[in-house]
């Protein structure tokens, strides 16, 4: 019959292990193999009678028919973890110990350490490019999230997995100093020992449901997003009748206006509002059909205007906020979708404006459109607008920055 | 120092490479001698005797001259031979250190 049982000590930990195997000997269950993914291994039971078992080191320059050899003088071969050790057992009480002098012992394992330090350093440096790359890909949105916390679970969870990752990177390494630690003192005693079996059911009857909880308690969507008109904005901002009436075609009357209102906020930001106003298509009439209206021009502005702790912050704020724009309209360049696909995009330029900190604008056509957009940053204000209608920027960003210096 | 850097041979190593002298010898001879010589006070086990094999071949104190199936025999080379001697004039020199302090 076979059983299988954890490892009470690290790997790593030879007397440890060996004084384990050892004593489970005298207990009738006889050591088979180590299990290569998780730390286990399987014993065969039978009558209990006293067994050496002697870790032996892997190294550079042994022959491969070691095994033979050392069978000729009682010890034969169990099992062998790669690039570590071999495990050999003895039932001949007579015969000598394995390594019978502690520093040829530590000139063994020297090939131990070195052939685990180049693995794990290998694996620690692909680790570590792997990590860059990633932060270079998603690092801005992850500062980005950090600052706003939009979608605070997204950042929990990769909050989790990174640290899993740097604590299965810093492992490996913690061990290879035990490792060295052992050849250096080649102590006598057995290293510490666990009971595995019930330090992983502590560990998973405290950490799964404080994951559970944590990740039901974060939000995985922060911003609460309503109609237009529903919730109190921080500004009124200029509404499509207003910034047509600063350009060639004003309006006689609002239209009808289909739009949502976004609103978060963190605590390195405390205000987040995002505004969207659409010459509606569809009118409701009395009876209460939908009348589908075609609009002679488009229509459209999207508001973004955020209210930062300091002005610092601020400035950070308006580079992401400008970064996302950036991003997002490049990424639209190549959209099979005309509606969405943007072309002829301008370079952003930078302008002075007076009482403002920081302006850049653009140009582009989307859907056919022509349309601009403009990110402001003031004192601890950034306000990102973008706008498809006949009216100049120039015409509309006074109106925008009146609005901007009115609080509610 | 003739050839090894390392510090002194522990006693297994300075017996190994005694066995060396008279004639070329493969592992199981090796333990024979050693435990012939010191009447079985020094045991080398097979991990001890194997790992010093290597090690010296690696250091070049010891050369392989001949595989037979299994069994390798080696020779002790002039490196090995300086190495041998002065470790025995470092331990000449501890036991006359030790006589004259005890008279």
């Amino acid at each position: 019959m076979t059983e299988k049982h954890w490892l009470p000590c690290s790997r790593y930990d030879i007397q440890g292990l060996q004084s384990w195997l050892d004593e489970m000997a005298l207990q009738g269950k006889f050591f088979q193999r180590f299990s290569r993914l998780i730390e286990s291994a399987q014993f065969v039971t039978d009558t209990p009678c006293l067994v050496r078992y002697r870790l032996d080191p892997v190294g550079k320059g042994k022959q491969e028919d070691l095994p033979d050899l050392y069978a000729q003088m009682g010890w034969a071969l169990v099992d062998t973890l790669p690039r570590m050790y071999c495990v050999y057992s003895c039932q001949d009480p007579d015969a000598p110990e394995l390594h019978s002098d502690p520093a040829t012992l530590a000139y063994a394992l020297n090939s131990t350490i070195q052939q685990q330090t180049r693995f794990w350093t290998a694996m620690t440096a692909a680790s570590i490019l792997f990590l860059g790359g990633v932060f270079s890909l998603i690092g801005k949105r992850l500062l980005e999230e950090l600052i706003l916390m939009e979608q605070p679970r997204d950042l929990f969870q990769f909050a989790f997995s990174l640290a899993v990752f740097v604590i299965v990177t810093i492992r490996p390494i913690r061990e290879i100093r035990q490792l060295v630690k052992v050849r250096r003192t080649l102590a006598p005693k057995a290293g510490r020992r666990w009971n595995r079996a019930r330090d992983l059911k502590v560990y998973f009857c405290i950490t799964v449901p404080l994951l559970l909880v944590l990740y039901f308690a974060i939000p995985s969507y922060r911003p609460q997003v309503c109609g237009l008109g529903e919730a109190p904005l921080s500004h009124t901002w200029p509404t499509l009748a207003q910034l047509e009436a600063a350009g060639p075609r004003p309006l006689e009357e609002e239209p009808e206006v289909d739009g949502y209102l976004k609103r978060s906020h963190s605590w390195l930001v405390p205000v987040q509002e995002f505004q969207s106003m659409d010459w509606s298509r569809t009118v409701r009439t009395d009876p209460g059909e939908l009348i589908e209206i075609p609009r002679p021009y488009p229509l459209q502005v999207y508001i973004q205007y955020d209210r930062a702790r300091s002005p610092g912050t601020a400035r950070l704020v308006y580079q992401l906020r400008r970064d996302r724009e950036v991003r997002q309209l490049n990424a639209v360049l190549s959209y099979d979708n005309p509606l969405s696909r943007v072309s002829d995009l301008q370079p952003f330029q930078t302008r002075e404006y007076p009482g403002l900190d920081a302006l850049e604008t653009v140009r582009f056509r989307r859907g056919g459109q022509e349309r601009w957009l403009f990110t402001a940053l003031r004192g601890n204000d950034i306000l990102v607008v973008e706008y498809a209608g006949p009216t100049a920027l120039e015409n509309c960003l006074p109106l925008f920055l009146e609005a901007l210096g009115k609080e509610n | 120092m003739a050839g090894r850097e390392k510090g002194p041979l522990t006693e297994p190593m300075y017996y190994v490479l005694m066995s060396f002298l008279r004639r070329e010898r493969c592992g199981t001879e090796i333990t024979g001698f050693v435990e012939e010589k010191t009447q079985g006070r020094v045991k080398l086990g097979p991990g001890t005797l194997y790992t010093l094999l290597a090690k010296f071949q690696e250091e070049g104190l010891i050369a392989e001259t001949g595989v037979d199936g299994r069994k390798r025999t080696y020779r002790i080379t002039d490196k090995g031979l300086a190495v041998f001697q002065e470790e025995l004039e470092r331990l000449r020199a501890c036991v006359t250190d030790g006589e004259e302090e005890r008279q």
